[in-house]
């Protein structure tokens, strides 16, 4: 038992320890964080007038003028729409073709394993590695599908190049998709699955009224982080299209890099920190849907 | 009907054999219990009924059909889960009424079903619950109203009391019966559990590793088991056994002591043999008491030392170790005269009362009176 | 009827193979084609198998490709990267787990916010931030702005509280002061999560797409997520050797998870649970 007068210089010394542990920590989120992402509120007052020689001039203060003008014009509204559409198709057909591997997968048979061990493989490769291979195998000239549309390669059409970067999107997702729908299949206590065939449901019943109801969670949850991971995609639409043709695959996170970086273009930290802010408001949006949904959905034991 | 015959019946999962070559017939209305230490293949032999597991060899009948080949779906049963599978996201009413939606009954036959058979378990007022939100007892009521919903002719039973507290267990157990009796039903019923198997069965089947031990009538197995398994499991505390040698007919010896027997042992390969006595049967005195008067053919007893006083309150359970180095355990009155630890002491068993096993087998030595 | 049970078995493994040739198809033509000379791809019907390899492609996309340096690059900053994590989270996830101190709580929800930030939001300004500390093209750009997170931590504190309060008694009446603690207890006892946090840190870092392109210009700095961009062409007679890079950039990571697939799998389910 320790006496008052010792507790108090233990417990100031545990206070200065944690905040000792949590100053690296901190320190990172405050700089690259934290700073940048209070600054996107502050940029869209100003306008960064360009460079006079090498000289920089000083930023102007617009106001709120800016942020209309931002949030009304057709790059904005090109470019929601565009994430909306790829979203939209994305997110569902992945969880659908994972539910139909996890599935599939799900039997007891001899060699499973390895079965399961390739429908999850996709989760090696990065979009990167996705991409490059999908656009090789396009090719028009050498391509083992040699897809010419037009001119050019799939890549080049304006109605087929969104469909080709979902393509390769689902296909890139399907492993970690089949992980996560098979965990939730896993999670289905094998008695409830024997007890609705003994009560007479066959195979399509028995899915319909007890797997797939107590999948509700894990589709939820896939379906919330496939949102917010589609919105945030990028290094498809760089590698393959760079947003074309003609902006039908200008995702909101390309269009935030091409607004504020792009070497040697008119390139705008201003405007770019709009549609940032847009990103965070989707973002902020669906992570709450799932924190407040998820009680509902899921079955307290 | 609702008669249930395993006829050869042998189940292997690759190398092991979880049940083999059992042959048993349930009959329709019977109360048919299963009962057997963990892994000997009780649990097994039940899936099969229900068709949860196929059958390897031999021919399950259910009323005069074989079903080795038929569906659960289609086999006319219901069954009650262990840990009672009642799905979690449906209402009590949807949780009983389950099995008649995957039959298509009409709305109206339904209701009137499932509130039929949510009055007899006392759930009228829980319908609309979800399982979550149930005692543990509630849940296994919901278990038992989603079997009989559709008055099946058989009901299988995995040890459905096992996850419910002692007092609730008792008073189950009495509930379970009068609803069979009630329903009229054939309910096949796998425990581990004696106690249960001895006051609930009609018929006990005893297996241990896969193979049936023995069959019959709670109180006939109890007095006559038909191996050392059955009769060191069946009885609490269980029965005696100790190494003995047949010096005559009527008199087995032990040590420095002796039992009678009565009989002639059918045919006795050897003279050394496992005898067993119940704790209820062996009689103590202390050593300077000599024989009792009273006592038909006694001879001198078991001769051992005390070792450990039991007492429960309404019985006491006396530990003596016999000069052969066997400890046995005797179970006296309270009424009886306690015994020092360390006494001499000579114990005394009816003749009627010593069961003979033969020493390799284990098999119940027969005798004809 | 024992041909009823086989048909059944026969279309199940139909319908695996099926699909398991549908998902793996892309990674094995990738293969193919790498080990084809360009006039052999364009030819019809396309080769499902190269019947001449043309190793050659490989030693070409390592050395003239540069593959050599992107994955090395890779590496570095990738193990730079997890260290860095595992550390702050561990130091991070001790403190809110053992020590008590006032705006704990408050803290430990800031380090949550920091998940529903992402990177996309924030990196033209720490573009500048890196220009104005003169990090620009360098390794510290590359790994400085990832040394912590709030994934690791969270994930860390949940191990750590599963520590029995007994230990740390145990550990207190010996004389044992929070480092020691932390270093001989704590972090022995958590390794899986540990080990499933820093897969996930691995992968995150090797992964990365839009910072290592803003943050770097130089050709040897460059990362192979970055260098499989300059790899992509529509030239002809390079696109074999495209094939062989993106099989080199694939191939360390399959090894990778295919040794610790279920640290994977555990690092996946704590973030189901976190919700």
């Amino acid at each position: 038992m320790r006496r008052r007068k010792e507790r108090q210089p233990y417990r100031l010394r545990e206070t200065g320890l944690a905040y000792l542990m949590l100053l690296p920590a901190m320190v990172v989120f405050g700089v690259f964080v934290f700073y940048p992402f209070a600054k996107n509120f502050q940029l869209p007052f100003f306008s960064q007038p360009p460079k006079f020689g090498a000289i920089s001039r000083p930023a102007r203060y617009v106001g709120w003028k800016q942020w209309s003008d931002v949030l009304q014009s057709n790059d904005f509204r090109n470019t929601l729409l565009v994430t909306l559409k790829f979203t939209l198709i994305t997110v569902p057909v992945g969880i659908a073709l994972g539910l139909l591997l996890a599935v599939a997968a799900h039997q007891k048979l001899r060699g499973i394993t390895v079965f399961r061990t390739i429908f999850s493989s996709t989760v090696a490769t990065s979009i990167a590695v996705a991409s490059v291979i999908f656009f090789s195998l396009t090719n028009p000239i050498v391509g083992f599908w040699q897809l010419r549309i037009g001119h050019g390669g799939i890549t080049e059409s304006p109605t087929w190049a969104l469909p080709a970067i979902c393509v390769v999107t689902v296909w890139q997702s399907l492993g970690l998709s089949f992980i996560v729908m098979s965990a939730g299949l896993q999670s289905i206590p094998d008695d409830l699955l024997e007890a609705a065939r003994v009560d007479g449901a066959g195979a399509f019943s028995v899915f319909r009224n007890v797997t797939f109801p107590l999948l509700t969670p894990t589709l939820f949850f896939a379906f919330v982080v496939g949102s917010i991971s589609s919105f945030q995609a990028f290094a498809q639409v760089d590698l393959l299209t760079q947003g074309g043709p003609l902006d039908h695959t200008r995702t909101l996170a390309y269009s935030i890099y091409k607004t504020s970086i792009e070497a040697g273009g008119p390139s705008d930290e201003n405007k770019a920190a709009v549609f940032a802010i847009g990103l965070f408001v989707v973002v902020l949006i669906l992570t709450v849907l799932q924190l407040r949904l998820e009680r509902r959905v899921n079955y307290a034991r | 009907m609702g008669r249930v015959a395993f006829t050869h019946v042998t189940k292997r999962f690759g190398d092991v054999v979880a049940v083999d070559d059992l042959t048993v017939v349930v009959n329709d209305g019977e109360f048919f219990v299963l009962l057997g230490p963990s892994g000997c293949g009780k649990s097994t032999a039940l899936r099969m009924v229900a068709g949860l597991e196929e059958v390897t060899e031999g021919v399950i009948e259910i009323g005069d059909r074989a079903v080795n080949r038929v569906p659960p779906k289609d086999r006319d049963i219901a069954m009650v889960f262990q840990s009672y599978a009642l799905y979690p996201h449906m209402t009590v009413r949807r949780n009983i009424e389950f099995p008649l939606r995957t039959r298509e009954v009409p709305r109206a036959e339904r209701n009137t079903l499932v509130e039929h058979a949510a009055e007899i378990l006392g759930l009228d007022t829980l319908l609309d619950r979800k399982p979550s939100q149930l005692s543990g007892g509630q849940r296994q009521r919901v278990a038992l109203a989603r079997a009989i919903v559709r008055q099946p002719e058989v009901f299988l039973m995995d040890e459905p009391l096992s996850n419910l507290d002692a007092k609730l267990r008792a008073s189950t157990r009495v509930e379970l019966v009068a609803l069979q009796r009630t329903l009229a039903t054939t309910v096949v019923y796998v425990t581990h559990d004696q106690v249960e198997a001895m006051t609930m069965g009609d018929r006990i089947a005893i297996m241990f590793e896969g193979a049936l031990q023995q069959v019959g009538a709670p109180q006939d197995v109890y007095d006559k088991p038909a191996n050392r398994f059955v009769a060191e499991f069946i009885g609490t505390p269980p029965m005696n056994t100790f190494a003995a040698r047949l010096v005559s007919p009527d008199t087995l010896a032990i040590g420095a002591g002796t039992l009678p027997l009565d009989g002639v042992v059918a045919d006795p390969a050897t003279s050394e043999v496992i005898a067993g006595v119940r704790p209820e049967h062996l009689v103590v005195t202390s050593n300077d008491a000599g024989s009792e008067p009273g006592d038909a053919a006694t001879t001198d007893g078991l001769v051992g030392t005390v070792t450990l006083v039991e007492s429960l309150g309404h019985e006491r359970h006396t530990r003596v170790r016999l000069d052969t180095g066997t400890e046995l355990v005797v179970r006296q009155p309270a009424s009886a005269v306690a015994l020092v630890v360390g006494r001499g002491v000579r114990l005394r068993a009816k003749a009627h009362d010593v069961h003979l096993y033969d020493q390799a087998s284990g098999i119940r030595l027969a005798r004809d009176v | 009827m024992r041909a009823d049970r086989r048909w059944s078995l026969v279309a199940r493994y139909a319908l695996l193979v099926l699909l398991a040739a549908l998902v793996l198809f892309p990674i094995y033509i990738t293969v193919v084609n790498s080990l084809l000379t360009p006039a052999r791809m364009g030819n019809r019907p396309p080769a499902l198998a190269p019947s001449n390899p043309q190793w050659h492609n490989y030693s070409a996309a390592w050395s003239d490709g540069h593959l050599g340096r992107y994955l090395a690059n890779s590496f570095i900053v990738s193990i730079s990267i997890t260290v860095g994590q595992v550390i702050t989270a561990i130091l991070a996830a001790y403190a809110f787990a053992f020590l008590r101190f006032p705006l704990r709580g408050l803290l430990f929800v800031v380090f949550l916010a920091t998940l529903m930030i992402p990177g996309e939001v924030t990196f033209f300004t720490n573009v500048d931030t890196i220009r104005s500390l003169g990090w620009y093209d360098s390794y510290a750009a590359l790994i400085v702005p990832f040394l912590a997170t709030g994934f690791g931590a969270f994930l860390l504190r949940q191990s750590f509280l599963t520590v029995p309060p007994d230990l740390r008694d145990a550990a207190a009446l010996d004389g044992y002061g929070h480092w020691r603690f932390m270093a001989k207890v704590v972090v022995p006892l958590a390794r899986p999560a540990i080990g499933a946090m820093s897969l996930f840190a691995f992968l995150g870092a090797w992964n990365q797409y839009l910072w290592p392109l803003v943050a770097t210009k130089d050709e040897r700095l460059r990362t192979v997520q970055i260098g499989l961009k300059s790899l992509a062409t529509s030239q002809v007679d390079k696109i074999p050797v495209t094939y062989a890079g993106t099989v080199l950039a694939f191939v360390p990571i399959a090894i990778l998870l295919l040794l610790f697939s279920k640290q994977l799998v555990r690092g996946l389910m704590a973030g189901a649970v976190k919700g």
